[in-house]
C-alpha cells in the first residue's frame, strides 16, 4: 500500500507503520542538525531577526555544500556576496520543513494523517534534502553509482536512500492526481 | 578621451545584450520526475518544455531554464536551493 494516497480536495493523506514513522523523524532530525551546526545564527541580532546572514565560503562537507551550494559556479566573490546575505535564511526553510514533518509524525502516532499544499511541499523538499545528505555519505556522484557499499551500515544506507525515493514517487504521483 | 568614452559605453551596451541566466545542473540525486515537476510548477512550464529541460540537464548535464536581469535570476537559484536542485546564476 501506498504510504501517500491523493484526497478529493488537492490534499494527500499519508500513513506510515511506527517503524518507518521512526526512521524518518532520525532522518529528518538529523538534517536540522546537520544544519543548524553548519550555518550558525548571525552574530548581529538585528540582521538575524530579519534572516540575513551566511558564511563565507562553500562548506568542506560535501552534504552542506550540496545543500547549500554557490550561486555562481566561476565568481567566488560573488557567490561568497550571495551567501552572506542569503544562507542563514535557506538554512532556516530547510530547517523548518524538516520540522513539519517530524511534528506530523510525532502527531500522527503512526495513524493517517493529513497534507495540505504548504506541508506537502516541506514533505517533498525535505525527502530530496534528506536523500542529498545520504548521497554525499555514500559517495554517489554519476547517475548509475550505487555509492560505497563496503559496510553493512552502507548498504543500509543505500536501501533507505532508494526507499526515500520511491516515496518522493508516491508523494508526487498523490501530489499531482 | 571621446574614443575611451565610446568604448566604455560599447562595453556597457554589451553588458546590457548579454542577459543573466539560471542555470541548473545535473545532479545524481533527484529523480527525473522531481525535476520536470519543479520546473513546470516553479517556471510554468508546459509538461512537454519542462520534460525537454530536464532530459537536457540529464543528457548535456546542465539546462539553461530563465534569462533576465540579475536579482531575479538570483531568486530563481535561491529557489532551486530550496527544492535541492543544483542551480547557479550565470551568463551565456
Amino acid at each position: 500500500m501506498s504510504p501517500f494516497t491523493a484526497g478529493a480536495g488537492g490534499e494527500v493523506r499519508a500513513q506510515f507503520s511506527n517503524f518507518e514513522s521512526q526512521l524518518l523523524c532520525d532522518l529528518a532530525g538529523q538534517l536540522s542538525d546537520l544544519l543548524g551546526e553548519s550555518v550558525p545564527a548571525p552574530d548581529d541580532h538585528l540582521l538575524a531577526i530579519v534572516g540575513i546572514g551566511g558564511g563565507e565560503s562553500l562548506s568542506a562537507d560535501p552534504a552542506i555544500a550540496r545543500l547549500l551550494p554557490d550561486a555562481y559556479a566561476d565568481d567566488a566573490e560573488a557567490s561568497s556576496e550571495f551567501r552572506r546575505l542569503t544562507e542563514h535564511s535557506l538554512a532556516d526553510r530547510k530547517i523548518a520543513n524538516s520540522r513539519v514533518v517530524v511534528t506530523g509524525l510525532l502527531a500522527a502516532q503512526a495513524a493517517e494523517f493529513e497534507l495540505d499544499a504548504e506541508a506537502q511541499q516541506a514533505w517533498i523538499r525535505t525527502l530530496t534534502d534528506i536523500r542529498i545528505v545520504l548521497a554525499a555519505r555514500l559517495g554517489i556522484e554519476t547517475d548509475d553509482d550505487l555509492g560505497r557499499q563496503d559496510s553493512e551500515q552502507e548498504v543500509m544506507m543505500r536501501d533507505v536512500y532508494d526507499w526515500l525515493a520511491a516515496l518522493q514517487t508516491t508523494l508526487l504521483d498523490a501530489m499531482e492526481a | 578621451m571621446s574614443d575611451t568614452l565610446e568604448r566604455t559605453e560599447l562595453v556597457e551596451q554589451q553588458q546590457l545584450d548579454t542577459p543573466w541566466v539560471t542555470i541548473v545542473w545535473n545532479d545524481p540525486v533527484n529523480l527525473m520526475t522531481y525535476v520536470s515537476y519543479v520546473f513546470r510548477t516553479y517556471f510554468g512550464f508546459a509538461r512537454e518544455r519542462a520534460e525537454e529541460l530536464m532530459m537536457q540537464v540529464h543528457e548535456n548535464g546542465r539546462a539553461v531554464v530563465a534569462s533576465g536581469a540579475r536579482e531575479e535570476m538570483e531568486r530563481h537559484v535561491e529557489a532551486m536551493h530550496d527544492f535541492g536542485l543544483w542551480a547557479t546564476v550565470g551568463k551565456e
